[in-house]
């Protein structure tokens, strides 16, 4: 088929609505990075919940476990940010309810994201 | 003008129309994969409020291990951990059909199965494992 699109337009690699190539690259490379974390992440979660308060801070003391948990929250949150506003982008049409939504689960997350990785700084240091 | 008129007082129809659709592997898999995506949302609120226990309100730790690991918490956690095999297999066979690969009706198929079969036996594993059943 020949391209019917002008060079400039080719040159730049945008669509029609000039964003969402990066949103989709971005879930698929934190969906990337989430398949050895999340692998870790059931295996740890599976021992500790076996374990008192005390024995699980002391799980975090280790330097390579504290870090590899936060980025399993830092890129487990960002892709469920990514994903639930794809999901919200689909479903909710009215702009005002989706504009709410987008926001309120835009902010749930970053507040969540970040006291949990305020509690791994806590619980690494403690 | 009257168009729009026209517009209104008959409203347009709606697609998809779901009921006409047969049932196939491929559109389930696909709406189980959102489906799954946001109960995965929700547990890794509950893993927020586990790390946010677990450093500021450790005296309450005892708790949150209480629920869940009574029935009802069990009953969650074990859906959970069917959820995150299943949204895991099955976000690897999206990545093979990003790169291109598998792509075609009958790989799409049997990948699908494949995606099944592996949920069954992590999870069933998972399961049997947080049950202390040994075979």
């Amino acid at each position: 088929m020949k391209n019917i699109r002008t060079p400039l337009a080719h040159a730049k690699g945008l669509g029609s609505a000039h964003s969402g190539a990066h949103h989709w690259l971005l879930e698929r490379l934190t969906s990337v990075a989430l398949i050895p974390l999340v692998s870790w992440f059931a295996y740890t979660i599976s021992q500790l919940t076996k374990g008192s308060a005390k024995l699980t801070t002391g799980f975090f003391q280790e330097p390579l476990a504290a870090a590899a948990m936060a980025l399993f929250i830092i890129f487990g949150f960002w892709h469920t940010a990514m994903g639930l506003q794809v999901v919200i982008e689909d479903y909710v049409h009215c702009k005002f309810k989706k504009i709410f939504a987008l926001l309120f689960v835009k902010l749930t997350i970053y507040s969540l994201g970040v006291a949990s990785l305020l509690a791994i700084i806590k619980l690494h240091l403690a | 003008m009257n168009s729009e008129n026209t517009t209104k007082s008959r409203p347009r129809p709606l697609s998809p129309h779901l009921q006409v659709y047969r049932w196939l592997i491929t559109s389930t898999l696909s709406i189980l994969h959102r489906l799954t995506g946001v109960a995965l949302s929700i547990g890794l609120a509950v893993v927020a409020v586990w790390l946010i226990i677990l450093a500021y309100y450790p005296e309450q730790y005892e708790q949150f291990l209480g629920f869940i690991s009574s029935p009802f918490g069990k009953i969650i956690m074990g859906g959970w951990a069917f959820a995150l095999y299943y949204h895991l297999f099955n976000g690897i066979r999206h990545l093979f059909w990003d790169i291109g690969k598998g792509f075609d009706l009958k790989n799409v198929t049997r990948s699908g199965y494949l995606v099944l079969l592996l949920t069954a036996i992590c999870g069933g594993y998972t399961i049997m494992c947080a049950l202390e059943i040994r075979l």
